[in-house]
C-alpha cells in the first residue's frame, strides 16, 4: 500500500494499493479520479526529498503532498 | 494621458505632468524602476536632496479587477545602497486612481531641522501642511491621528519613530481598507527616506472619484470576471484564503529551509506550533476581531490576510505573514505565536520590517544577548528598537550592521538586505533568486522553490531563477498583487486583454517580457553605477563553509554562475 498525506487539506490520509511500482503523476490520477479531488500544482515528499510527478513510487511509500504556494 | 504629480518637500512646489507612453500605461515597478533610473544619481546620498521617493499604482487600479491597486514605491535604498522597489497593498493605489493619479514623485529635502510636514492631496490642490503633531508617535496612533483629521477613508502613508530616526531597517507603512496603516513598503530603509525629505505621511483625501474610462466596457467587465473565475477555480490560490501564507511553515519544514537558529538550521522542532493550522485554529477559538480570511485591498477574491486576535479577542497584529512568522519565530527558536504577534505588532508600531528585524535578533543572540527561544527577550529587544535605544538602532540598521557590530559571521543577508524565509543552503533556485536580484535578497523576485524538483543541486538553477524572475516580476510591472501569477503563470492573456479593453492598446506577451526584462537590466545597471560589484552579491563566508546539518548541503554558488543570473 501507498500512503498519500495531503497536508493543509480537508483531506486527510488516503492509502492505495499498487502492484509495482507507479509514476506518482498516475498515482495522484487514480486519487483525483477516486476521490473527487481537483490537485493542482503540488509539492511531493517522500522520506524528506522532494520528489517529481515523474519519480516511481514504491510499495510502502508514504508520501506528504502540500499546495504549491509561496511566502509573501 | 497619465499624470505625475511632482512635489518639491523642500519648496513646497507641486507641479503635475501629463504623459502618454506604455511606461507610464502599465505604472507599478515598470514605471518606477524607470524614473528611479533616470532620475535619481546612483552615487547620491539616500538621504539627500537627490533622492526621490516614487509611488506608482498599476495598469488596473481604479478598476473592479480583483487584486489590482498595489503600489509600487522606487528610490535609492540605504539599507542596500542599490536600488529598491518595495511593494505595498492597501488602498493608496486606488485612492491615487481616483485622483487620476499614476505616479507621486517626491523631490528634494529641506533643511535638516525643518518642522515635520504631512503631504495633503486633493481633488482641489495638493499642500504641506504642518504634521509636528505626529512627531515620536507609533504608527498606530498616527494612523487614528491621520484618520481623525482626515477621515477613515483616506489612503495614507506614514512612518514610524524608526523611521525618524533614520534606521534603516525602516519602512513604509499604508492604509489597509479600515484606515489603519498596517500594510508595508517594509523592505529596504524607505521609511527613513520619507523622513529624510521632512515628510511624516502622506494623505490622499478621498474627495474626488474619478471613474477609470474603458475603450471596451463589455469586454473590460467580461475580463474582470474571468480574473475571479481564474482565481476562484486555481486550486494553489485557494490555499491562500484559507491558511494564507502561514502555509508555508509545514512547507518549508518539510523541505528542511524552515531558517532556524540564525539561519543555522532548516528545521526546527516544535515548528508544529507556529504553523497555519495553529494559527487558523487560534483565531477562530478566540473569535472576535480575528479573522482567517481577509482583503488587504478592496475587491480581493484572494484575500490571503488574516488579524491575529489577542487573548481578549482584540485585535493584536494584522496580518501575521510566513516571513515574520519564520524570521520572528523559528529562526529566533520562539514557538509561540502570540510571543511573534506581539513582536510583529511592535514592529509595525515601531515602522521596521519584520524580515531584517528579525534577522537582526537573531544575530543578537547567536552573539549571546539572549537565549534562543526567550520569547521575552526577543519582545524586550524589539521594544528596544521601537524605542532606538543603542542596541535599538543597532538591530533596527538589519543584520548585516548588528552582525558587525556584534561579532558574528554568519549574517543572513544579500546586499545588506535579509534573507527572506527559506535558508539558502537548502534550497539552491533560492539562493540562486538571492543573489541576482537588484533589490537584495528578495523571495518575490524570482520564488523556484515550489519547482525545484532537487533543491539541494544547483544545476539548472541559473536557468530556474531567471524563468522565475521574469514570471514574479510580471505581477509587479504592472501593480497587480503577487499572488495573481499562479492563475496566468502560463498565458498572460487574460491581463493583457484587460488593458487592451481599458486603453485599447496591444500589448503582446513578448512585448510585455521585454519590459520586465528591460527594467530587471536598467536595476541591475543602477546599481553598478551606484558602486554595487559583483562581489557584493554573496552570502557571508559562513554559507558557504558550514553545512546545514539537516541537507547536508553548502552553498556551492560561484560568482559566475550568479553573475550568469544577473544577466538581461
Amino acid at each position: 500500500m501507498v500512503k498519500v498525506n495531503f497536508k493543509l487539506s480537508d483531506l486527510d490520509s488516503v492509502s492505495l494499493t499498487i502492484i509495482e511500482s507507479e509514476k506518482l503523476k498516475d498515482l495522484l490520477e487514480r486519487v483525483s479520479q477516486k476521490y473527487g479531488v481537483e490537485l493542482g500544482d503540488f509539492i511531493a515528499i517522500r522520506g524528506g526529498k522532494v520528489i517529481t510527478k515523474d519519480d516511481l513510487v514504491l510499495d510502502n511509500d508514504e508520501i506528504d503532498l502540500f499546495p504549491a504556494i509561496s511566502g509573501g | 494621458m497619465f499624470s505625475i504629480l511632482r512635489i518639491n518637500t523642500a519648496t513646497g512646489k507641486i507641479k503635475k505632468e501629463s504623459i502618454n507612453s506604455k511606461e507610464y500605461l502599465l505604472g507599478g515597478r515598470t514605471l518606477s524602476s524607470r524614473l528611479v533610473s533616470q532620475e535619481i544619481p546612483p552615487t547620491c546620498d539616500p538621504f539627500g536632496k537627490h533622492n526621490k521617493l516614487f509611488f506608482c499604482n498599476g495598469a488596473l487600479s481604479g478598476t473592479n479587477v480583483s487584486s489590482a491597486h498595489r503600489l509600487s514605491i522606487g528610490s535609492k535604498s540605504p539599507l542596500t545602497g542599490g536600488i529598491k522597489e518595495s511593494n505595498a497593498g492597501g488602498i493608496l493605489g486606488l485612492r491615487m486612481a481616483q485622483q487620476n493619479l499614476r505616479c507621486i514623485a517626491l523631490e528634494d529635502a529641506p533643511k535638516q531641522g525643518s518642522p515635520w510636514k504631512i503631504i495633503v492631496i486633493g481633488k482641489d490642490k495638493t499642500e504641506l501642511i504642518d504634521g509636528t503633531f505626529l512627531e515620536g508617535k507609533g504608527v498606530y496612533e498616527k494612523s487614528e491621528l491621520l484618520s481623525e483629521k482626515f477621515g477613515k477613508k483616506a489612503g495614507c502613508v506614514t512612518i514610524g519613530p524608526a523611521g525618524e530616526k533614520l534606521l534603516l531597517a525602516s519602512g513604509l507603512a499604508c492604509s489597509d481598507p479600515h484606515g489603519v496603516c498596517s500594510r508595508y513598503a517594509g523592505r529596504g530603509g524607505l521609511g527613513g527616506v520619507l523622513a529624510s525629505k521632512g515628510i511624516l505621511a502622506m494623505v490622499i483625501l478621498n474627495d474626488a472619484k474619478v471613474k477609470p474610462s474603458y475603450a471596451d466596457k463589455d469586454k473590460f467587465k467580461e475580463g474582470a470576471k474571468k480574473i475571479v473565475t481564474l482565481l476562484k477555480e486555481n486550486p494553489v490560490a485557494t490555499k491562500f484564503t484559507k491558511y494564507g501564507t502561514a502555509a508555508m511553515v509545514d512547507i518549508c519544514q518539510s523541505l528542511k529551509v524552515l531558517p532556524t537558529r540564525n539561519f543555522k538550521h532548516g528545521t526546527m522542532e516544535g515548528a508544529e506550533k507556529i504553523n497555519a493550522q495553529a494559527m487558523y485554529d487560534i483565531i477562530k477559538e478566540r473569535g472576535g476581531e480575528g479573522l482567517t480570511q481577509h482583503a488587504c485591498m478592496p475587491g480581493c477574491v484572494i484575500q490571503c490576510s488574516n488579524v491575529y486576535p489577542g487573548k481578549d479577542g482584540k485585535l493584536l497584529c494584522s496580518p501575521i505573514e510566513y516571513e515574520t512568522m519564520a524570521l520572528m519565530g523559528s529562526n529566533l527558536c520562539v514557538k509561540e505565536l502570540d510571543a511573534i504577534a506581539t513582536m510583529n505588532r511592535i514592529a509595525n508600531d515601531a515602522g521596521v520590517d519584520t524580515l531584517d528585524c528579525g534577522a537582526a535578533i537573531g544575530v543578537a543572540m547567536e552573539a549571546g544577548l539572549a537565549e534562543f527561544g526567550d520569547c521575552d527577550a526577543a519582545i524586550k529587544m524589539m521594544e528596544e528598537i521601537r524605542d532606538a535605544t543603542p542596541l535599538g538602532r543597532i538591530l533596527g540598521s538589519g543584520c548585516k550592521t548588528a552582525a558587525k557590530v556584534l561579532g558574528v559571521r554568519h549574517a543572513p543577508h544579500v546586499l545588506g538586505q535579509a534573507l527572506p524565509a527559506y535558508e539558502p543552503r537548502g534550497t539552491k533556485g533560492m539562493a540562486m533568486t538571492y543573489l541576482s536580484t537588484p533589490m537584495g535578497a528578495d523571495h518575490t523576485f524570482g520564488f523556484t522553490l515550489r519547482d525545484e524538483d532537487d533543491p539541494t543541486t544547483k544545476e539548472g538553477k541559473v536557468g530556474l531563477s531567471k524563468k522565475f524572475q521574469v514570471i514574479g516580476s510580471r505581477m509587479d510591472a504592472m501593480g497587480m498583487c503577487n499572488f495573481v501569477r499562479y492563475s496566468v503563470r502560463d498565458d498572460m492573456t487574460p491581463l493583457l486583454d484587460l488593458i487592451k479593453a481599458r486603453f485599447d492598446v496591444d500589448i503582446t506577451d513578448t512585448e510585455f517580457d521585454d519590459f520586465v526584462k528591460e527594467s530587471l537590466r536598467l536595476e541591475h545597471q543602477f546599481n553598478l553605477d551606484a558602486g554595487i560589484t559583483a562581489q557584493d552579491y554573496r552570502f557571508s563566508e559562513t554559507f558557504y563553509e558550514e553545512v546545514q546539518p539537516e541537507s547536508g548541503e553548502k552553498i556551492d554558488i560561484t560568482d559566475e554562475e550568479s553573475a550568469e543570473a544577473r544577466k538581461w
